[in-house]
């Protein structure tokens, strides 16, 4: 039954009032809510939308534009969105399970429906996990982009928490901590790496995004292996009704990308693929060193995705990166990324539904040095297998998560062999470490009352060095030296080492209002990988490294608290989180550490203590002429090494500040809607330098003139500060599904400092500190976007 | 397209000038020759680091047979009663500098020692800078070495120069001669030579020990000594590091700079960042000299006497030996 009663106007939004049965007749507590979603224009089944109730995601429509949702009986707000369809809101007073089938329209550019959040609007207010974020694609693409190309760990760093070493380095630093310190997920496989193009984009093809969350407060206890945040991304499906076409050619990246339906209504392809097109530029130069460099880089990306009934779907994807570097005739790097990953989803009844997940991951790297007559190259190569299965049970007001989780990680030898047929580099190999990670978790999202909820889990982890391996012993009296091996065991197979723990979740909300709530969480986590990585910024050829007997897995607690409110009918919204995260055993190295073709690297690696805290404000508008955010981050991150020997300790044992400590960050960004097929897009970012390491004197030992480094990051580069603009515009050419973007980056052309190096002139015996600015112009970038689309089959 | 908009400039760090460290650094050889030891404060500005007087040195041995070091030179200590050490024998150095008392590590002297052959080739260079680009004649002296038996040895090559020096001959009605100067130096120090035992298959190697652009001190005999150090592990661990820190440049994806530790502590306070090291080394020497007459290039006359040209304005070595690099009018051994 469905009743239709009248048409109300809250704000700038049209709410529509629904009764749906009788509320005489049935008592349960929860009521079903289906049908299916069209378009208004096409009359065809929209996949991919959105279903929102009370500020919350319930659930999406599938590829027939069918969706399904459990509501409370009396009162719902429920909202409709797609990325490009106009929101559909309606206050449902539900009382039996009914159909609600509608249709949406397509986005116009109006000027006051412009919304800047994926989610609704009272998103943050009403999400019971404290310290999630999260963007909408179009949000992502109105972002002016360094070389052109919109990009999700970039996008990432203008919201608050978010923070990365400087321009050109691959990752992202959340609430404090390290880059690998985040789970990135890819629809829920993990993805290892996000270096890509040296730095400057990540792997995931922006016209192939679909959604993504940040979880850097609480983790759910789904997610695990990592001790600071988890991305989860989820990659678009193709269509399943129509072939679409779509090309880009930029100033620095060409992409393509198509999808359809392979059969249709029942099995949909998507491709995309991106290319470099930099090296023109390079030999525009007039350093011989850069003219003489070569810079290339292309992913792809592949879904397809099968209906095999009405309750069993399976999504199969592959994710493929190649980067190639060389710097002159002196060093270079190559390395790629493959994660291919399969899923089955099964509704098993209408309140019970699981989900199987199985992937496969490979890491490549390599770095090769042609200074030398040696010319040797180095290359390490991880694989991971992934087996994931989880299940969603809806009881009463509960929504109930558990499953298993387990990672096992291989690494090839490291070798090192000649890069050229001239090389006289000896071959040789080091063996690897492998492990296998195993988790249960549990999880449980209730709402008692109106105004409570909290989502409560945990999650039991475990982790096993594999054999075949050989552990070095080392005299416990003494620091961890290969002087002090006194004894090698050698496993040929089984389980080396065991580490296990609990690790709690919990996020409470609290509302005040209908447009305010106070939320609290807490979350325990452990990490057993790590990157190895000594060096300031993560580089390509960074390994990973399993735990070991001699590497235990990093620990974090993390505690947040916040205050979220919209203000003006959600037009405007604000949060203010404090933090502070306290981690152990958390990887460090020593001075002068050799990490490569090493087979004792735990003699170069120290672990102590690691804290964050902070506090995160952001002012948000959501509607209206101008639209965008002010996101302001006091935040502090520290290390802490004090072992029992001089030689493991660092800074003599005391805190001193992270590589990533950057104290003050600040970002605005602002999108004005140009009528009536344009967009003005502006950001502005500051923060603070980070900490670096230099020389603050010289000495003399034994002719030779030493320069004296400063304790460890004891100095900090200056400041940094980038403005950059963007110009969208839509349809240049009639008849045509076009878009051209004009962006300048760095549009003050401020020479921000990248790091700081030193030089040594002929004669002189002392180095000269130079500030190293990556861009040191404003870089305009142009790109122009032409979609096809056939016909409906 | 990113590296081709990068841009460099010099920058400025308000560097914390309670930063000086005490540094120490002796050498303890089993070669008949001074022994000394070296104490200065690094230097935060410009200047030289400054050499620490009044500070009483010892060095002790395995038989705890203490040897007083008496300070000969600003900051320079030369050992009294110990000509050399005594291969396998074991010693350490104690400083006493303002009532607090530093202390080294106790170093063996090694036993194992290699031999050394040396040669050398001149070639043309040209120096590039920013603003100019300066033609010079260059100095390429090498080592063969032949390695001892054993693997477990860790050696190190220093290259020093001794040479005479014609100071300007001014006329006087006595016809006096210019005095005879020498000086001496170390050649190319910033070049570490290193080389551990275990890492070579060979019984030997030849490497570039030195680099030393020709200039007015080849005018005359030119001593170059090539001196093969045998060291401790220790201590090539310790000039691994600091050759490490002289090729870093502080790119992002250097190995991060650091201090480096050295083997001397206060004993009252463990914390205090001490520079330097004290190490005991057997060593050879092999060495050649050059005349002019061996490089095959014209050398401009350095000091010759202008009757036109007024007495300051000759370089100062011209007029004082004392001006060159540990210039003497005593002849040294072996000229």
């Amino acid at each position: 039954m469905l009743i239709l009663l009248h048409f109300a106007t809250i704000g700038q939004c049209q709410i529509n009032p629904l009764l749906l049965g009788d509320s005489t007749k049935n008592k349960q507590q929860l009521v079903a809510l289906t049908g299916t979603i069209e378009s208004t224009s096409t009359h065809k089944p929209l996949p991919g939308a959105y279903v929102h109730v009370d500020g919350l995601l319930k659930g999406s429509t599938d590829e027939f534009g069918k969706y399904f949702i459990l509501l409370k009986r009396g009162k719902n707000r429920v909202v409709f969105t797609h990325v490009s369809m106009t929101p559909e809101r309606y206050q449902i007073e539900i009382y039996e399970a009914s159909v609600l089938n509608l249709e949406m329209s397509e986005k116009v550019f109006e000027l006051d429906e412009f919304v800047v959040n994926g989610q609704e609007s009272d998103y943050h207010v009403k999400q019971p996990i404290s310290g999630t974020e999260s963007l909408t694609i179009s949000t992502i693409r109105t972002l002016p982009a360094l070389i052109g190309e919109p990009d999700i760990i970039k996008s990432l760093q203008l919201l608050p928490g978010v923070t990365s070493v400087g321009e050109g380095t691959a990752g992202v630093n959340v609430r404090g901590g390290r880059t690998d310190q985040n789970l990135m997920l890819m629809n829920e496989a993990i993805v290892l790496s996000a270096n890509h193009a040296l730095g400057f984009l990540s792997p995931f093809n922006s016209d192939a995004l679909g959604s993504f969350v940040l979880y850097k407060g609480v983790v759910p206890s789904n997610y695990g292996g990592r001790s600071s945040s988890a991305l989860d991304i989820k990659m678009r499906q193709g269509d399943f009704s129509q072939w679409n076409f779509q090309l880009s050619a930029g100033s620095s990246v060409s992409k393509v990308l198509v999808e359809g339906p392979i059969l249709k209504d029942k099995v949909s392809i998507l491709v995309g693929g991106r290319i470099s097109n930099t090296n023109w530029l390079l030999r525009k130069t007039k350093n011989d060193n850069v003219r003489g460099s070569n810079v290339s880089f292309n992913d792809t990306y592949t879904s397809i995705s099968a209906k095999i009934n009405s309750k069993n779907f399976l999504d199969v994807n592959l994710l493929t990166t190649g980067d190639y570097f060389r710097f002159s005739n002196k060093f270079g790097y190559t390395w790629s990324t493959m994660v291919t990953s399969a899923t089955l989803k099964n509704l098993i009844t209408k309140n019970f539904s699981v989900n199987t997940l199985f992937a496969y991951g490979r890491l490549k790297n390599s770095y090769f040095d042609i200074s030398t007559q040696e010319s040797p190259e180095i290359t390490n190569t991880i694989n991971y297998s992934q087996l994931k299965a989880s299940g969603i049970l809806v009881i009463g007001e509960n929504s109930l998560t558990f499953g298993a989780e387990t990672v096992i990680y291989k690494s090839s030898p490291e070798k090192i062999g000649p890069h050229s047929t001239t090389s006289t580099i000896v071959p040789n190999e080091v063996q690897k470490d492998s492990g296998r990670e195993l988790a249960f978790f549990v999880s449980d999202d209730w709402s008692p009352l109106p105004w409570f909820s909290f989502s409560a889990g945990a999650r039991y982890s475990s982790f096993s060095q594999l054999g075949p391996d050989s552990v070095f012993q080392y005299d416990s009296n003494k620091p961890r030296l290969v002087s002090n091996i006194i004894d090698t065991v050698i496993y040929t197979k089984g389980n080396i080492q065991r580490y296990h723990g609990f690790e709690p979740r919990l996020s409470v909300r609290i509302s005040l209002s209908k447009t305010q709530s106070i939320k609290a969480g807490y979350s325990k986590m452990f990490q057993y990988v790590h990157t190895l990585s000594n060096t300031t910024a993560p580089t390509p050829v960074d390994l990973w490294q399993v735990s070991t007997t001699h590497i235990a897995p990093q620990q974090s607690e993390n505690f947040s608290l916040g205050y979220f409110q919209n203000l003006k009918s959600d037009k405007w919204s604000m949060s203010l989180e404090g933090f502070y995260r306290l981690s152990t055993h958390q990887l460090e190295y020593k001075d002068f550490a050799d990490l490569t073709q090493n087979p004792h690297i735990e003699t170069e690696l120290l672990q102590g203590l690691g804290k964050a805290y902070g506090v995160e404000v952001q002012i948000k508008k959501n509607r209206g002429k101008w639209t965008g955010w002010l996101a302001y981050t006091y935040s502090r991150a520290f290390s802490k090494v004090n072992g029992d020997f001089k030689e493991e300790k660092l800074n003599n044992g005391t805190w001193f500040p992270s590589n990533h400590d950057k104290p003050n960050v600040a970002a605005l960004v602002l999108n004005r809607k140009l009528f009536p097929r344009g967009s003005f897009n502006l950001s502005v970012t500051y923060s603070t330098g980070r900490p670096i390491t230099i020389i603050d004197s010289y000495y003399n030992v034994n002719g030779a003139v030493i320069p004296n480094y400063s304790n460890r990051n004891q100095y900090r580069i200056p400041d940094y500060f980038r403005v950059d603009v963007s110009f969208e515009i839509a349809s240049i050419f009639k008849k045509i599904d076009d878009t051209l973007v004009l962006g300048v980056y760095n549009f003050l052309g401020r020479k921000n400092a990248y790091s700081v190096y030193y030089e040594r002139f002929a004669n002189q015996t002392r180095l000269v500190p130079y500030k190293l600015s990556l861009l040191g112009a404003a870089l305009p970038s142009i790109t122009y976007t032409v979609k096809f689309k056939g016909k409906k089959r | 397209m990113v590296v081709s908009n990068n841009c460099i400039e010099p920058i400025v760090f308000p560097l914390d000038t309670t930063s000086e460290n005490i540094v120490i650094y002796g050498q303890l050889t089993d070669a008949d020759e001074p022994q000394y030891v070296y104490i200065q404060k690094s230097s935060v500005d410009q200047n030289l680091p400054a050499p620490i007087r009044g500070a009483f040195v010892f060095l002790v041995d395995n038989q705890n047979n203490r040897y007083r070091y008496t300070e000969d030179k600003a900051g320079r200590y030369k050992l009294n009663n110990l000509t050399h050490g005594t291969p396998g024998a074991t010693y350490f150095i104690e400083v006493t500098i303002n009532n607090s008392i530093y202390r080294s590590e106790k170093e063996r002297m090694p036993t194992t020692i290699g031999s050394d052959s040396v040669s050398y080739t001149i070639s043309k260079e040209t120096y590039e800078s920013a603003d100019f680009a300066r033609l010079v004649h260059r100095l390429d002296v090498f080592s063969k070495s032949k390695l001892p038996s054993e693997t477990d040895y860790f050696l190190r090559w220093d290259t020093n120069e001794v040479y005479y020096f014609q100071m300007t001959n001014f006329p006087d009605i006595f016809n006096t001669p210019a005095p005879d100067c020498y000086a001496s130096d170390r050649v190319d120090p910033q070049r570490i030579t290193l080389l551990n035992g275990s890492s070579v298959t060979g019984k030997s190697v030849e490497q570039l020990v030195a680099q030393r652009e020709i200039d007015f001190t080849f005018l005359d005999r030119h001593y170059i000594i090539v001196r093969q150090l045998s060291t401790t592990r220790d201590s090539y661990e310790y000039w691994s590091k600091v050759k490490a820190l002289l090729a870093n440049t502080g790119s992002p994806f250097d190995i991060p700079p650091a201090i480096v530790q050295g083997n001397i502590e206060n004993t009252d306070n463990p914390n205090e960042t001490v520079l330097g090291y004290f190490e005991t080394c057997r060593v050879t020497t092999d060495q050649f000299f050059l005349v002019p007459g061996y490089i095959p290039y014209y050398i401009e006359p350095y000091c010759t006497y202008d009757f036109q040209k007024p007495y300051e304005r000759y370089p100062a070595p011209c007029v004082d030996c004392l001006a060159l690099p540990n210039g003497t009018y005593t002849k040294p051994a072996g000229f």
